[in-house]
C-alpha cells in the first residue's frame, strides 16, 4: 500500500506554483458551481428533496446490517455470487482467484473510486491480469500514471495540448489535437479492449437491498459496455451504497447529477440485477464484492457515523476554497476535498491523513453544497478535537491553548498579558503596521500578510479609564 | 433597555475602535450600554484547533460571567464568536452530568445577539442616523452567513447610511482565507484564498471593505496592506458611527 | 439467519457492522419500520404537453425527435435516418412493433442488410453488432422532465443492440411519456415483481454519449451511441 507525500504544506506548495493546474481548477470550479446552480432550478422544493436524502441515508446506515443481508440474499436469488471483503487485499485477491480462474487476461474497468481506494489496478498487473481504465479521464491518468484530481472529472489538471501529447506518445498512432480527434482515438482504442476483456469491473453507486439491484450512473457509455459485453462482472461495492427500496432511489438520480456535473440526468443510468443468464452453463456471472476497508470503523462513531452517507457527488470539492486552490492531487490519497479530509483520517488513520481536517477554514461552503446536507464542518471539529485527544500536535502549540485557557479564566491576567502583547507589537511596529515578525506563529502570519499594529488602549482599558458607565 | 457588550478578544486587544463605535452607535439609539470587565475570550480558537477541554474551560468562564448580567440582551460585534455560543458551547456541555451547565448556557445564549442582527431583528431598525460619503462593498464574513443565516441585515444598515455607494461585490461570500489557526498553519494556502478575495475587492472599484467579524477585516485589511492598495476595511459599527 | 447467509464462507465483515452498531453479533436484526412515502407533487398528465416538454428536453441533450402520425411514417422515417450511412448492417431488436411495421421487408426492399439478434451465441453477437452502423430498438417508457427514454424489455439482446452500433434509433408510443423519474420508478417497481426474468437489466438513456473529461470541452460520442434518435408513435396507447 503506497503512502502519500507526508507533508501536506508541500504538496499545496507544489500546487499553488503550478500555473497550468491553477488556471485549470479556477474553471473547472467555477463551471462546476454555475451548472449546479443552474440545475437546481429546475427542482421545485430542492432543500426537501436533500432532507430527503438524508433521512433514506441516515435510516439506512442505522439498519445497515439488515439491509445488507436482504441485499446478499437478492443478488444470490437471483443467481449473483456474493463475496464478503474485509480490506483492499481481500478484494484483490478474490478478483485475481476469479480471474485466474477463468483464464482472464485483460479486464475493462469502469470509474470507481472504491478500486483505487484499494489500489486495484497495481494488484491486478502484478498479478498478470492487464486493468483498462475505460472511462476517458481514468484512460487518461492511467496512461500518464498519475492520481486523479477530481472525483468527477479525474484529469481535469491537464490541458488538451497535454492529453495530445501523451496520447501521441503511448498510443503511437498520430497526435489527436481538437478533443473530438482525441475522444475519437480513445474510443477507437477503448472498443478493441471492450470486445477483448474477458471480465468487467466497475463499482456501483447504490445498490437496492429490496431488489438486489446494482444502479450505475455515467456519461460515455463505458460502463454500459463493461457491463454488458465480457461476460464476468464484477462489481465492487462499499458497504455503505446500500439503499433500501427502488422508490427511494428517484431521490437520489434527482440529486447526484445535478450536485456532480449539473445534468437533470446523466446519460445513462444502468439497473443491474444480476447475471445476464442465470443458467451457469451461460458462462454469464455475476459477483458482488461487497467492501468495509475501514468503513464499519466510522460506523461504530456515532458523531462521525453520517461520514458514510456520501454519494460520492464532487460537489464539496468545487465550493471548497482550499481544494480550489490546491486541487486533488495535494490532498495524498484518493479523496480530496472536505470529503476527502473527512473519511481519509478514518479510512486511512489519523496518523496517514490527520493533517487534512486541519486544512481548511472551516468555512461551510462544502455543507451548504452537499446533496445529501452532511454536517462536514461538524465532522471536521470532530476529528480536530480526536487528533489532538490522540495527542498529535506540536507540544509548543499544546502548551499556548493551555496558557491561554488558563489566562482567560483570570481577567487580572488576561489583561496583564494584553499589556505586555501591546508593548511587544510597539517593538515590532513600522509606520502603524508589523510587517515582520522573529518568530512563528507571528512569522507565518506575516509572511504573506501585515498586520495592523494595537493602537493605543485596549477596549477594556479604555472603558475602566473614561469610565464609560 | 440595556444591553451588555460581550467585546470579544480580538476587539478588546487589536481592535478596540471597534469596540467605541459599537458602544457610540447603540447609545445613539437610546440603549444603555455596560461592560462587565470580568469577560475574556468565548474559547472558539482553541475548541477550532480541536482543544475541547481548553475550550470548555473558557465556555464556563463565559457562562459564568454573563449569567450575572442583568442586561436584556448580550451584543456582540462578531459573528464567529456570536456562533460559537450559540451553536458549538452546546457540544462542550454534552456530557450526561452536564445538565446544569446547559440550563445556565441556554439562559445566556437566548439574550445573545450578533450586532446587526441586534438592531434590524430586536429594535427593529435600519437607519441609526449615519452619514458616509464612500463607495463601499460588503463582505460576508462564513460564521456569520452560514452558521447564523445573517446576510440581510447587514446590508440594510448599509444601504440606510446617508450618502453611501453600496456596490455588491462578486461572490462576496466566498471565504477570505483566514480560518482562525488555519490562517498561521497554512499560510500559503490561506494567502492564495484571500488573493482571489483581494481580486475582486479590486474590480469592484470600491474605497472601502465592510464586515461583520474583525478576523476576516484582519486577514482582508493584512493583504490589501502588504498589496500597497489604497481601499482599506472597516467594521460595520465604524460605518454607523459616522456622521 | 436465512439459508443464503448461512452459506456465505464470510460474514464476518456483517458481524463487524453489527457490532458497530451495537449490536450483539450473529443475531438477525429486527426489520426497521421502513420510511413513509415520499409524495413528490404530481406533474402533468396532459400528453400533448408531455410530448412537448420531452420533445425539448431531449433535443437540448442533443437527442433527435421525431414525431410520426402511422406506421408508415414510422417505416419512411427509420430508412431516412438509415440512410445517412449505407455502408453497414442495421441490428433490429426483436421488439414487437418491428414485425408489425415489416420493418425488417421494409429496409431490405431499400438496400439495407439487416438482422436481428435471435439465437447467436453472445461473442459472435458482439462482434456483428460492433460492425453494425445502426441498431433500432423500442423504448418502453420516457421522461418529459429529462428527455429520457427507458429500456425495459425482457428481449435479452435489446439493451446490446442499444449501445453497440454509433446509432441508435428508439420507437416510443406517444402514450408512453411519462411526467417525472417518480412515475417511471414507480411502474419499474410494480412491473418487477412480476415479471418473467426479474435479473433482466434496466437502462434509462438521455442523449447520445458524451464526456467533458477534456478541459470540460463537451465532446458528443464516446463508448456508447454518437447518435441518438427517438420516433415518437402517436396514437399508441399500449407499449411497443
Amino acid at each position: 500500500m503506497s503512502l502519500p507525500d507526508p507533508d501536506l504544506t508541500q504538496r499545496s506548495h507544489a500546487a499553488l506554483e503550478n500555473r497550468v493546474l491553477q488556471g485549470a481548477l479556477k474553471a473547472a470550479t467555477a463551471t462546476f458551481i454555475e451548472r449546479r446552480r443552474e440545475a437546481i432550478t429546475s427542482v421545485s422544493d430542492w432543500e426537501a428533496l436533500r432532507q430527503r436524502a438524508r433521512q433514506v441515508k441516515e435510516h439506512t446506515i442505522n439498519n445497515l446490517d439488515y439491509y445488507l443481508e436482504r441485499l446478499v440474499e437478492k443478488v444470490q436469488a437471483h443467481g449473483g455470487t456474493v463475496h464478503w471483503a474485509r480490506t483492499g487485499d481481500d478484494v484483490s485477491r478474490y478478483i485475481i482467484e476469479l480471474a485466474r480462474a477463468r483464464g482472464v487476461k485483460s479486464v475493462v474497468k469502469s470509474k470507481s473510486m472504491a478500486t483505487e481506494e484499494i489500489e486495484l489496478n497495481h494488484a491486478l498487473e502484478a498479478a498478470d491480469v492487464r486493468p483498462v481504465e475505460t472511462d476517458l479521464g481514468e484512460y487518461i491518468i492511467q496512461l500518464a500514471q498519475e492520481k486523479p484530481s477530481h472525483i468527477i472529472v479525474p484529469a481535469i489538471h491537464k490541458t488538451r495540448a497535454q492529453i495530445s501529447d501523451l496520447f501521441e506518445e503511448k498510443l503511437r498512432e498520430g497526435r489527436p489535437n481538437e478533443v473530438a480527434e482525441i475522444t475519437a482515438m480513445a474510443r477507437k482504442r477503448l472498443r478493441n479492449e471492450f470486445l477483448s476483456a474477458g471480465m468487467g469491473i466497475t463499482g456501483a453507486n447504490f445498490a437496492i437491498a429490496e431488489s438486489g439491484t446494482i444502479v450505475l450512473v455515467e456519461n460515455e457509455g463505458n460502463i454500459r459496455l463493461s457491463t454488458q459485453v465480457p461476460k464476468i462482472q464484477v462489481a465492487v461495492v462499499g458497504i455503505e451504497k446500500v439503499i433500501p427500496r427502488f422508490e427511494d432511489l428517484s431521490v437520489f438520480l434527482r440529486l447526484l447529477p445535478r450536485s456532480g456535473t449539473g445534468q437533470k440526468q446523466t446519460a445513462y443510468v444502468s439497473f443491474l440485477n444480476g447475471p445476464r443468464q442465470a443458467a451457469p452453463e451461460s458462462g454469464f456471472e455475476f459477483h458482488l464484492v461487497l467492501m468495509d476497508n475501514g468503513r464499519t470503523r466510522i460506523l461504530a462513531d456515532e458523531q462521525l457515523r453520517e461520514s458514510l452517507y456520501c454519494i460520492r457527488c464532487g460537489a464539496c470539492l468545487n465550493v471548497c476554497p482550499v481544494y480550489q486552490k490546491i486541487g486533488g492531487q495535494a490532498y495524498g490519497w484518493i479523496y480530496p476535498g472536505p470529503i476527502g479530509a473527512v473519511i481519509s483520517p478514518q479510512l486511512q488513520s489519523l496518523k496517514q491523513s490527520g493533517d487534512l481536517p486541519f486544512a481548511s477554514s472551516l468555512c461551510g461552503a462544502c455543507r451548504t453544497a452537499c446533496p445529501v446536507d452532511i454536517n462536514l464542518p461538524d465532522l471536521l471539529l470532530a476529528l480536530r478535537a480526536k487528533s489532538k485527544e490522540s495527542g498529535s500536535g506540536k507540544l509548543s502549540e499544546r502548551a499556548a491553548m493551555r496558557t491561554f485557557a488558563f489566562t482567560a479564566r483570570r481577567p487580572w491576567l488576561f489583561t496583564l498579558a494584553g499589556r505586555m502583547m501591546r508593548v511587544f507589537a510597539r517593538l515590532l511596529t513600522r509606520e502603524g503596521k508589523i510587517k515582520s515578525a522573529p518568530m512563528a506563529p507571528l512569522s507565518d502570519w506575516t509572511q504573506y500578510r501585515d498586520l495592523p499594529a494595537p493602537t493605543g488602549r485596549s477596549f477594556r482599558e479604555r472603558w475602566k479609564k473614561d469610565r464609560h458607565e | 433597555m440595556r444591553v451588555s457588550l460581550f467585546i470579544t478578544c480580538l476587539v478588546d486587544q487589536l481592535f478596540p475602535d471597534v469596540g467605541e463605535a459599537m458602544v457610540a452607535t447603540l447609545r445613539r439609539l437610546g440603549l444603555e450600554v455596560s461592560f462587565n470587565d470580568a469577560q475574556t475570550c468565548c474559547g472558539q480558537v482553541a475548541f477550532n484547533t480541536g482543544y475541547r477541554p481548553e475550550a470548555r474551560a473558557m465556555a464556563e468562564h463565559f457562562v459564568r460571567v454573563f449569567e450575572s448580567d442583568l442586561a436584556d440582551f448580550i451584543v456582540v460585534p462578531s459573528g464567529s464568536c456570536t456562533a460559537m455560543v450559540r451553536n458549538y458551547y452546546g457540544e462542550l456541555f454534552h456530557g450526561p452530568d452536564d445538565g446544569e451547565w446547559r440550563e445556565r448556557l441556554t439562559r445566556v445564549r437566548s439574550r445573545l445577539r450578533e450586532f446587526s442582527e441586534f438592531i434590524v431583528n430586536d429594535l427593529g431598525v435600519e437607519n441609526v442616523g449615519a452619514r458616509f460619503p464612500a463607495r463601499v462593498t460588503y463582505h460576508d464574513a462564513c460564521h456569520l452567513l452560514r452558521e447564523l443565516g445573517i446576510s440581510d441585515q447587514p446590508r440594510r444598515l448599509i444601504r440606510a447610511v446617508r450618502d453611501v455607494d453600496f456596490v455588491e461585490m462578486e461572490s462576496p461570500d466566498t471565504c477570505c482565507g483566514f480560518g482562525g489557526t488555519f490562517s498561521v498553519k497554512y499560510g500559503e494556502i490561506s494567502n492564495a484564498i484571500l488573493q482571489e478575495k483581494l481580486a475582486r475587492i479590486s474590480s469592484s472599484g470600491v474605497e472601502y471593505v465592510v464586515a461583520n467579524d474583525s478576523s476576516c477585516l484582519m486577514q482582508i485589511a493584512g493583504g490589501l496592506s502588504r498589496a500597497g492598495s489604497a481601499v482599506k476595511t472597516m467594521h460595520l459599527a465604524e460605518l454607523l458611527a459616522k456622521q | 439467519m436465512s439459508e443464503a447467509l448461512r452459506n456465505l464462507d464470510q460474514n464476518s465483515v456483517l458481524d463487524d457492522v453489527r457490532r458497530a452498531l451495537g449490536r450483539s453479533a450473529g443475531v438477525t436484526p429486527v426489520p426497521p419500520s421502513p420510511l413513509e412515502p415520499f409524495i413528490e407533487p404530481t406533474g402533468q398528465t396532459d400528453l400533448a404537453e408531455l410530448n412537448a416538454r420531452f420533445t425539448k428536453e431531449a433535443t437540448t441533450v442533443r437527442a433527435k425527435v421525431h414525431r410520426v402520425s402511422d406506421k408508415l411514417q414510422c417505416v419512411d422515417k427509420i430508412v431516412e435516418i438509415c440512410s445517412e450511412d449505407k455502408g453497414h448492417e442495421i441490428a433490429l431488436s426483436e421488439a414487437e412493433i418491428f414485425a408489425e411495421l415489416g420493418l425488417a421487408s421494409a429496409l431490405a426492399a431499400q438496400g439495407f442488410s439487416t438482422f436481428a439478434p435471435g439465437e447467436i451465441d453472445h461473442g459472435t453477437l458482439v462482434a456483428r453488432l460492433a460492425n453494425c452502423g445502426v441498431g433500432v430498438t423500442a423504448a418502453d417508457y420516457a421522461i418529459a422532465e429529462t428527455g429520457t427514454i427507458v429500456l425495459n424489455s425482457d428481449e435479452p439482446n435489446a439493451l446490446l443492440v442499444s449501445l453497440l452500433p454509433p446509432v441508435h434509433i428508439a420507437v416510443l408510443g406517444a402514450a408512453q411519456i411519462m411526467d417525472s423519474l417518480d412515475g417511471v420508478i414507480g411502474k419499474l417497481s410494480r412491473e418487477r415483481i412480476n415479471r418473467a426474468n426479474a435479473t433482466r437489466s434496466v437502462t434509462l438513456i438521455t442523449g447520445p454519449s458524451r464526456t467533458s473529461d477534456v478541459e470540460l470541452v463537451l465532446s458528443i460520442g464516446v463508448h456508447g451511441p454518437k447518435a441518438l434518435h427517438v420516433i415518437i408513435l402517436d396514437g399508441r396507447s399500449d407499449k411497443l
